[in-house]
């Protein structure tokens, strides 16, 4: 596949390959690494006190963000047994894009395989005024595979009173089984400048959106279920419910809030819940 | 004389499908109406229209809309299995169990209905997919083919689709508190010239391109079951 970037290089490479192997005490580890302009990798951090199997990795951008006609490829491979939490150390910016008819695009391909095990927390995704971002997931997971996904989005840059400025953001979030069943698609397409609801209550009255969607295989969500059922938030600050996913044993959470920081106290909640569903170590301080 | 008879039949067809006299279930169906009026969110008949407004634009015309026009088009070609791909793939996109639930119930008690008053075989078909698991007969897409078998036209059965929405919606409202008779019948009234813009925009997509983004609505509609008490489904 081609790759054209912000700097017209040509490639045939993602930006970023990285898999996940894991050793005979089940300690994960990077098993295989390239990183080209944008993206650095972090070391590997273990994190958990109690069972330090799990990596913890920082994917590093050294560009400012995202510009017109960047286009950034991604493939994440866990082997089987593997256990990775991935973040990032900053907001995704996507700047302004002046030119019409310019973009920003992000594929990520990811591979799970059996037994193992996902956490994926990025920062949120700031949309600035006149940005234009198209992003498509494809993640392949195995039916014992174990999938936690986070994404915030921001609608401008709030603080500043910058408030849907942006033309569009477009997302497609595809999982399918490791035979290619596919198992359930989240796509979205939010309009910026053209969006006739961005002043509406019932659209916009807590700006910050984000989707968190977990799967796990042999696992009763019930207690899961319960536990965020009963959870209340201040109305005023977040709004959150669930749902059970399509095709899997999985849930979907939609979430609004007036802040980055309420939703990503919120995915923290989320994330330990599940994590004492499936008798793991809570989720440590991951320092930024 | 055969001609205006073919005529009449398909404008009867029409009327007959798009009432809300015609048993599929779908007036039990509020869209998160229900939750939005019970925490305040909605009170008024401007909320409302907000949030039909929001519906149609945002979900509706961008998935529902989208498989029922694909399903349409492979109903007319005889392409059985596009029409289940329609069905497989607006299921996978369905993410929010309750109206998954509720696309799948009200879809097969219109198949039902529909196979004693337009005996067709692909309604047969369908209902025997439905039977092996091999479809799950979600709403939009048995609307589909039933049109197709009621000898609808592409534009009629769209009209129709969204027709019976809008009104299913503004029926739900009355029920609920949120609006009159006399302002519903002026909601309805004044949604009309934007039906065509829906059925533009659902015309302009494939399968691949459909989405939704209703954040709020979404969360109102998952967050239904807990209501103490209910009056809808969804």
């Amino acid at each position: 596949m081609v790759i054209v970037n912000d700097r017209n290089l040509i490639t045939t490479r993602p930006q970023l390959e990285l898999q996940i192997g894991c050793d005979r005490n089940f300690q994960s580890f990077i098993s295989h690494q390239y990183a080209a302009y944008p993206f650095r990798l972090s070391r590997c951090f273990r994190l958990d006190t109690d069972r330090p199997q799990r990596a913890y990795l920082y994917l590093m951008n050294a560009s400012p963000g995202l510009l017109a006609q960047d286009r950034i490829e991604t493939t994440i491979k866990l082997n089987d047994f593997t256990q990775l939490y991935l973040t990032d150390q900053a907001a995704l910016k996507v700047h302004s894009m002046p030119a019409s008819g310019t973009s920003a695009q992000v594929v990520q391909h990811i591979q799970i395989g059996k037994k193992a095990c996902l956490e994926y927390v990025p920062e949120p995704i700031i949309l600035y005024a006149d940005a234009e971002f198209n992003q498509r997931s494809r993640l392949t997971l195995h039916p014992t595979g174990q999938l936690f996904w986070s994404e915030i989005i921001l609608p401008g840059r709030l603080a500043r009173q910058e408030w849907y400025q942006f033309r569009h953001y477009r997302s497609r979030l595809q999982v399918v089984h490791s035979d290619g069943t596919p198992l359930f698609t989240d796509a979205m397409f939010l309009a910026g400048q053209t969006n006739p609801f961005k002043d509406r209550p019932l659209f916009s009255a807590l700006p910050a959106i984000a989707n968190l969607i977990t799967v796990l295989p042999e696992t009763d969500l019930t207690p899961l279920t319960d536990l965020l059922s009963s959870h209340s938030p201040s109305v005023q600050r977040l709004q959150a419910e669930h749902s059970r996913l399509p095709n899997c044993n999985g849930l979907l959470i939609r979430a609004i809030a007036d802040s980055a920081s309420t939703l990503k106290a919120y995915i923290h909640f989320v994330l330990n819940q599940i994590r004492q569903l499936t008798q793991q170590a809570l989720l440590p301080e991951v320092p930024k | 004389m055969t001609g205006n008879r073919s005529v009449l039949d398909s404008r009867l067809a029409l009327m007959q499908l798009s009432d809300s006299f015609f048993p599929s279930g779908s007036f039990t169906l509020s869209h998160g109406l229900e939750s939005l009026a019970h925490s305040g969110q909605i009170q008024s008949p401007q909320d409302f229209q907000d949030f039909l407004h929001i519906l149609l634009y945002q979900k509706v015309g961008s998935s529902d809309l989208v498989a029922l026009l694909h399903a349409y088009q492979a109903s007319q070609s005889a392409a059985l299995d596009e029409i289940r791909q329609a069905d497989l793939s607006l299921f996978a996109q369905t993410l929010i169990q309750p109206v998954r639930e509720a696309q799948g119930k009200s879809g097969r008690a219109l198949l039902m209905v529909a196979r004693s008053t337009w005996p067709d075989r692909q309604l047969d078909w369908l209902a025997d997919q439905i039977s092996v698991g091999q479809c799950h007969g979600l709403h939009p897409v048995v609307f589909a083919v039933v049109g197709r078998a009621a000898g609808l036209e592409p534009s009629d059965i769209l009209l129709a689709y969204l027709h019976s929405f809008v009104t299913g919606l503004c029926g739900a409202a009355i029920r609920l508190g949120v609006l009159g008779h006399l302002k519903a019948q002026l909601v309805l009234k004044a949604i009309a010239p934007e039906l065509e813009t829906v059925i533009a925009q659902a015309t302009d997509l494939t399968l691949e391109d459909m989405w939704t983004c209703t954040p709020l609505i979404d969360i109102a509609q998952m967050g239904h079951q807990h209501l103490p008490q209910r009056q809808f489904m969804t």
